[in-house]
């Protein structure tokens, strides 16, 4: 054979691992073409292809296996299990920009997975070699590489912890100052990425300055560079006081509201959960934002938005009220209320975000009875008792509901608002309607006052008939302490609390004869004190 | 008994005393005796009571003279003591009355002014609902003036994936002869999709590489191409008389070309099409078995295969099984002639076709 012969038998055979290897890749860029090439055992022949002595055959074998491992699991693991990742890493650092390129393509598919796959990739010595590769010049291979670095440590703490340990954080940090937007974004997102699992981990990032830097991206016009910043932001502030603290002392605070504004779905939740985030720490920092204005922002945002991106604020309200009693009054004022009664009556909304509101509205109703009135105005108590009752709600939706309800009842005295609770709730409700019915009608009867007496009437009535034995939980004192100068002075006042009060005792009285009553209680008493004072005779 | 026999001898001897009045005088005095016996006794304990009262009282007296005299002069002694912690005590009170309202006062103003100062706590939730209104009119303001940009950057985007999609369906543009869909002759003026298609030019390699740069999962195979560079001819020597302007030739010698379709489309593209068509149906091909139809289905009828993997001479011309002539006795060779030119397909729809 001559030289020109065996010189076209090669050409003709790199021409078809040049096609070859360019269809692979063409195909393995769609995901329906995926099972197709598992059945045909495609990843066996591009495996050695990726060896191959011509370099854009390399190139270009590699980012098919990278494409083709994008799509699924288990070719991942083959490739992990075919011991090629080693010979990848170690081949990095020596060829060009665009088989780094594809081999960082490669390497990010495979550590995408799971955290298994991504231990693997870092068992292998990646991170040294990714160091080398976020030295370019070229955006590029920084882009690609830092894309490794993101989704390795995305998986667990440990895995977060070698990549920081690698050198990676002063690398992301200067990236994030790059002029292209697609390194900055990838780098944002990994410095999110590491800073969520652990407070140590998110210290070292906040200690390297990021948050200043982070800070001016905030006004950025690229959405999806801002819905990374802020997740950044909100996994900082998550962790503990002194790294909220931080990220409030960048100023962050009135121009983040603006972007609780912003076109884009995912940003506005982002900023919604950096707001919740930092409030959730300590009452000074919810003073802080408070101050900053959140409380109209947070209203708006509730109002105008829809389904689960309504969570974190709803939730941040309620933390912010739940701290001080000052700021639940500053909630209540800012009109916080109506919107979060919506949301609880909004049937469509899914059931965890409507949770939160009856958590947040108990927060905001249990500080005084003034905060209770304010919540109960809202016809809110019945809403909270329909929930608890219906058997469709979730367990944790019940549960929720009736702490919120608890936390309300136990503070509020208002008549109009517990009386559509008197009808049917279940017992431990009404235990504590009845409780606070008791200290209302303390302050009648010891005050004689002859108010709306019709109205307690007609329902202490309608409550005795479902209310037979178990109350001695009310407070025995306000019988002992009823003198005996009340009994003839105001009749009508009297009946009702005497009624009320006989309630309590499960006395089984006649509703027409409130004479009898009378009589009867007055000689119980009497025989209550007449003990009283036989007892004391021997001491005279 | 006193009565001895001397007595008796005497008494005897007397002349005036007669026995029976002496016997009852003595009989008298016997029985007065324990009268008088009593009544001595009762006037011997009298006045031995009283005596006994009289040293009773004598000492009573001077004990209490001794204990009165001692009371005094003990009593004095600690009055001193008394006097002073009474004095204390007063003094104490005093200063305590003293302290408390001052603590008091001080308490009051304390827990008023620090602990729950209620007119700071009405003042600031005064001023934080104006500063909310505050807040949400500047809120309003900068998101007014965002929201213009965000629409701007919105209509944009849409614009470039229109102009995109124009670019990629232009063969949907209308002719002189037929009227594209967007150009309904139902319609008083053309569709904006229309113009759009009207003014889609195809996008030069140039473009292309900078757009495969910027999304960085294309392949970079094409990565080797250069950019023209657009560096000015180096003048040699002055060129004669009114041309045109040096940069508005230049302009026009660089213009890079802008193929027409015809032109753009490579001569063999029909085969080339065709092999890919050949290579696809051979690549997705999942089953080797020719697919026959169900049991009793037509029987007789045989499925007939693609005409490209089919016929040994490549693809025939569309048209040319069913529509042309297929009688082969006349023909001069055993084989179809082969065109030099290809027909171009789509000019073979002309007329035919709606689009």
């Amino acid at each position: 054979m001559t030289q020109r012969q065996l010189l076209q038998v090669l050409e003709e055979y790199l021409k078809g691992r040049m096609h070859f290897v360019q269809t692979m890749s063409e195909l393995a860029s769609r995901g329906q073409n995926m099972k197709m090439l598992k059945n045909a055992n495609v990843m066996a022949l591009l495996q050695p292809l990726m060896l191959d002595v011509d370099p854009s055959v390399q190139q270009i074998a590699t980012q098919a296996l990278g494409r083709l491992v994008g799509h699924s699991e288990e070719m991942a693991k083959e490739l992990v299990q075919g011991e090629v990742l080693p010979q990848i890493v170690n081949s990095l650092p020596k060829h060009n920009n665009y088989y780094k390129k594809a081999a960082t393509l490669v390497l990010r598919s495979v550590a995408k997975h799971s955290a298994t796959l991504a231990k693997a990739v870092v068992d292998c010595g990646t991170l040294d070699s990714l160091m080398i590769c976020l030295d370019e010049f070229d955006p590029g291979v920084k882009e690609s590489a830092i894309w490794v670095l993101c989704h390795v440590a995305r998986h667990n703490e440990d895995l977060a912890q070698a990549v920081v340990d690698a050198g990676a954080v002063p690398f992301l940090v200067l990236s994030m100052q790059e002029p292209e937007i697609a390194l900055r974004r990838v780098a944002v997102s990994a410095l999110s990425d590491i800073s969520k699992h652990s407070m140590e981990l998110a210290h070292i990032v906040a200690e390297t300055g990021t948050i200043a830097i982070l800070a001016q991206m905030i006004l950025n016009p690229d959405t999806k560079l801002k819905r990374q910043v802020f997740s950044v932001l909100s996994q900082i502030g998550k962790h503990s006081v002194d790294l909220a603290e931080l990220v409030v002392e960048a100023e962050v605070f009135p121009t983040v509201f603006i972007c609780l504004q912003d076109p884009d779905e995912v940003v506005r939740k982002n900023v919604a959960i950096l707001v919740c985030e930092i409030a959730k720490h300590t009452s000074e920092l919810s003073q802080l934002i408070v101050n900053a204005g959140a409380l109209p922002a947070l209203v708006d945002f509730i109002g105008e938005n829809e389904g689960s991106v309504r969570l974190p604020a709803v939730m941040a309200l309620g933390y912010i009220a739940a701290h001080a009693e000052t700021l639940a009054t500053a909630v209540i004022m800012s009109l916080g209320i109506p919107q979060l009664t919506q949301v609880l009556s909004n049937e469509a909304e899914e059931n965890y975000v409507r949770a939160a509101t009856a958590w947040s509205l108990g927060q905001i109703g249990g500080h005084s009875s003034e905060h209770a009135v304010a919540v109960a105005g809202e016809n809110v108590l019945p809403k909270l008792l329909q929930i608890y009752t219906s058997p469709d709600s979730s367990d944790d939706f019940q549960n929720k509901a009736k702490n919120a309800l608890k936390n309300i009842l136990q503070k509020c005295v208002h008549l109009p608002a517990l009386e559509p609770l008197l009808r049917d709730s279940p017992q431990n409700i009404l235990k504590h309607v009845v409780i606070q019915y008791s200290k209302i009608l303390l302050s009648w009867v010891l005050g004689g006052l002859a108010g709306k007496d019709g109205e307690i009437q007609s329902h202490v009535l309608t409550s005795r008939t479902s209310f037979n034995d178990k109350c001695d939980i009310f407070n025995k004192e306000v019988i002992f302490s009823v003198p005996p100068s009340l009994l003839p002075k105001s009749p009508m006042s009297f009946q009702t609390s005497l009624r009320a009060l006989c309630l309590q005792n499960s006395l089984q009285l006649p509703v027409a004869n409130p004479q009898g009553a009378l009589i009867k209680a007055d000689a119980q008493n009497k025989r209550r004190r007449g003990e009283g004072k036989g007892g004391n005779r021997g001491f005279i | 008994m006193g009565h001895n026999m001397a007595d008796v001898v005497r008494l005897r001897s007397r002349p005036c005393v007669s026995g029976q009045k002496y016997i009852e005088r003595r009989r008298q005095e016997e029985q007065d005796r324990r009268k008088d016996i009593l009544a001595a006794i009762t006037i011997q304990t009298w006045l031995r009571g009283l005596r006994v009262r009289a040293y009773m009282r004598y000492l009573h007296d001077a004990a209490t003279t001794i204990q009165r005299h001692w009371r005094g002069f003990f009593q004095r002694k600690s009055f001193h003591v008394l006097l002073r912690n009474a004095l204390h005590t007063r003094n104490m009170e005093f200063y305590n009355c003293k302290a408390f309202n001052i603590q008091k006062i001080w308490r009051g103003y304390y827990v008023r002014k620090y602990v729950h100062n209620y007119y700071a706590r009405k003042i600031y939730l005064e001023t934080l609902m104006v500063a909310n209104q505050i807040t949400r009119i500047q809120l309003k303001e900068i998101v007014g003036s965002k929201a213009c940009e965000w629409d701007r950057r919105f209509r944009e985007s849409d614009e470039q994936r229109m102009d995109r999609l124009a670019c990629r369906t232009h063969y949907l543009v209308s002719t002189r002869q037929i009227p594209g869909i967007y150009n309904s002759p139902f319609l008083k003026e053309p569709m904006d999709m229309e113009r759009r298609l009207i003014e889609a030019r195809p996008r030069i390699n140039a473009e292309r590489f900078l757009i495969s740069a910027r999304n960085s999962t294309r392949d970079w195979t094409e990565m080797s191409y250069q950019k023209p560079c657009s560096i000015p001819h180096i003048r040699a020597k002055k060129p004669q008389g009114p041309f045109l302007e040096q940069s508005q030739i230049w302009r026009h010698r660089l213009k890079p070309l802008e193929p027409t379709l015809r032109v753009a489309t490579s001569f063999t593209s029909a085969e080339e099409a065709a092999l890919e068509q050949k290579r696809e149906e051979w690549r997705t091909r999942v089953i080797d078995d020719a697919f026959l139809p169900f049991a009793n289905h037509r029987k007789n009828k045989k499925y007939e295969p693609l005409l490209q993997t089919s016929c040994a001479f490549g693809s025939i011309d569309y048209g040319t099984h069913h529509f042309r002539d297929t009688d082969t006795t006349k023909n001069i060779s055993k084989k179809p002639f082969k065109t030099i030119t290809r027909t171009i397909p789509l000019f073979e729809k002309f007329g035919k076709m709606y689009c």
